[in-house]
């Protein structure tokens, strides 16, 4: 009927014309979640976990090994922004610190281990890890140790070799000189070299890097945040004129409907806007895994996809101040617990159980699918189910409120 | 086309506001609706514009009785309630063609033409409806109820927000509107209204009363209204 279809387009006009507001007001939300963020990120990457955590090292005897060890580790441009190394005299002492949490692990130095490297023996250094440190931590630390082993290991064979060259040559007395030369000379070249630990860095989602990662995720939070602050302009009641219009042939269920694809519609636009010019700033100032391609042409579909949930929770909670403060809630847990502002990983494990059953969580995982230049006909698939799911669960809302 | 109405009741969860009303508006007549604060008169009116499903009782139109009122009485009435129908974050005429859409969207257009002339607000066409004073937000309300032609006019308060001038413009389209044949149910406090009524009702305790000819205003206040 034309009176729908007028109803559609003149909500597309009304929403049009509310965008520079919402933009100003949205602005003011996304200052808000920088701050989130910001004190998210320092709270996870910060001295206390990732960033800086310490770990001891016990030498046993060869104090000077494990000097040099702590140099050369602690000098790697993998790892020296995350990682500092910190020599300690004892076992004990190494325990106490554990116990504290001072450190989060440490690396006891076994006797003799310059003479098992050059033999060949290799004596393994044991680990101390500290379990209440969180998984991540513990993993990055176990990555770079198993790393350095074999580090160790391809080492020998310089090592074995250069040996071999001065007994050929009747240079013994030089050996322990030209060891001590290649040990540093390894470790310096090729820990430094490494592409090993720098792909360990911590990675928030599969192939995402922490930029990447975080740009989706402010993204679709500052965004989810703007929408709601088209609350105040929805219409969940049924006034007097919404009894008219059903009157006259438009009833809740449909009049919702025109309203909310309108509204997902501009939500959408706005989406696209803001989301297209950020991205091209975060492939072009980092070692993005975004590629821009024919897959962001879903770009518009995926935030009105976004948009008609937003819609629906306006729907459920209602539209004046304490709805949308209801809803601003639920938001906030929904986004939780998908990971948005803490990676998964970093979550409670009840909490990442529950985020599998919240949309964000498909949304946070079709985002990178779709910045990374691929378009799965099961991401796009699952677009379509999720939009009439929402519009029709808000359809419901609207209809189960008028009856009431 | 003439308007009666029997028995009708209406219930909001535990309140009867409606118990059993019944009226006559006839062709070519003003009626008058009088009554308490909160006795039901713009209830009535929204059952009779089709905005509210009625828990009992008959609408009848020259006699028929209306199967699908909802749907009927809107097509047939034109209703100007007390709260504004228009979307206040868009233009007047955005609001004018979204109601003329209802319907035959050519003819109506054609009608707006008329009426806005008639109800003087092409002048603010482009001013959104938030900007409008409330006099201004009346007058495009009235001609969103009169665009698709109605026989039966449901107004209720009318004249309220309006300035002197166009209170007496709207008196003159009353009569003018009554005067082609249509009919007129008016629900209001203003006397002066309520002096264009041939016929008054008034609602007390959920059931109308047809108020006698002749009585004077104190009489109908101290019968009907206290």
């Amino acid at each position: 009927m034309y009176c729908r279809w007028m109803y559609f387009c003149l909500n597309i006009k009304k929403f049009i014309r509310l965008l520079p507001a919402i933009i100003l007001e949205t602005f003011l939300f996304g200052i808000l979640l920088l701050g989130i963020g910001a004190y998210a990120t320092k709270a996870i990457y910060s001295d206390k976990v990732v960033n800086k955590f310490m770990v001891g090292v016990v030498a046993r005897e060869e104090e000077r090994a494990a000097k040099m060890l702590v140099r050369f580790i602690g000098s790697m441009d993998s790892i020296k922004d995350t990682i500092s190394f910190t020599l300690l005299s004892s076992e004990k002492e190494a325990e106490k610190k554990l116990e504290a949490g001072e450190i989060c692990g440490a690396i006891l130095v076994p006797e003799g281990v310059i003479d098992s490297v050059l033999s060949g023996e290799n004596i393994p250094a044991t680990i101390w890890l500290d379990n209440s440190y969180s998984e991540m931590e513990t993993e990055v630390f176990a990555e770079f140790t198993r790393a350095g082993a074999r580090l160790l290991t391809t080492a020998q064979a310089g090592i074995y070799a250069a040996d071999a060259f001065c007994r050929e040559k009747g240079w013994e007395s030089r050996i322990p000189l030209t060891e001590d030369y290649l040990n540093e000379a390894y470790f310096s070249a090729a820990f430094s070299r490494t592409s090993l630990l720098d792909k360990r860095e911590v990675e928030a989602v599969k192939g995402l890097n922490l930029t990447d990662y975080y740009t989706i995720a402010l993204l679709l939070a500052f965004l989810s945040f703007g929408g709601l602050s088209f609350g105040r302009y929805v219409q969940t009641k049924n006034g007097e004129r919404e009894k008219l219009f059903e009157s006259r042939g438009m009833g809740a269920g449909g009049r919702y409907f025109m309203e909310a694809a309108a509204f997902s519609t501009v939500f959408a636009l706005l989406g696209t806007v803001v989301c297209v010019p950020v991205l091209m700033l975060v492939i072009n100032k980092s070692s993005s895994f975004f590629k821009p391609g024919i897959a962001w042409l879903l770009l518009p579909a995926f935030w009105f996809v976004v948009g008609t949930f937003l819609r629906m929770l306006l729907q459920l909670t209602g539209s004046h101040a304490g709805g949308i403060g209801i809803s601003f809630v639920v938001l906030m847990g929904f986004m939780a617990a998908a990971g948005v502002f803490i990676p998964s990983a970093f979550l409670p494990v009840w909490m990442e159980k529950a985020g599998r059953y919240v949309p964000y969580k498909i949304w946070m995982e079709s985002m990178p699918v779709i910045l990374q230049g691929e378009a799965p006909e099961k991401t796009i698939a699952a677009f379509i189910p999720m939009a009439l799911l929402f519009l029709a669960a808000g359809a419901g809302v609207a209809v189960w409120k008028k009856e009431r | 086309m003439e308007l009666e109405i029997r028995d009708i009741q209406k219930r909001y969860g535990k309140k009867q506001v409606l118990k059993k009303a019944g009226l006559t508006a006839g062709k070519g007549q003003c009626t008058g609706i009088i009554g308490a604060n909160g006795c039901g008169k713009s209830t009535l009116l929204r059952v009779l514009a089709g905005a509210e499903k009625a828990d009992g009782g008959g609408i009848f139109l020259d006699g028929r009785k209306i199967s699908n009122p909802s749907r009927e009485m809107a097509r047939y009435t034109g209703y100007i309630p007390q709260e504004s129908v228009l979307m206040p974050e868009l233009t007047v005429a955005d609001n004018l063609k979204l109601w003329a859409s209802f319907g035959d969207y050519r003819e109506n257009l054609k009608r707006l033409a008329d009426l806005s002339d008639q109800f003087r607000i092409k002048d603010f066409y482009k001013e959104r409806v938030k900007n409008l004073s409330g006099g201004m937000e009346k007058r495009v309300n009235i001609v969103c109820a009169l665009l698709h032609e109605p026989e039966i006019l449901l107004m209720d308060e009318p004249s309220a927000a309006l300035d002197l001038v166009f209170k007496q413009e709207l008196k003159m389209y009353i009569r003018d509107f009554i005067q082609k044949g249509g009919s007129i149910l008016l629900s209001s406090h203003d006397e002066g209204e309520l002096s264009l009524c041939q016929n008054l009702w008034a609602i007390k305790e959920g059931e109308t009363h047809k108020v006698p000819e002749g009585l004077s205003i104190e009489e109908i206040t101290s019968k009907y209204i206290a």
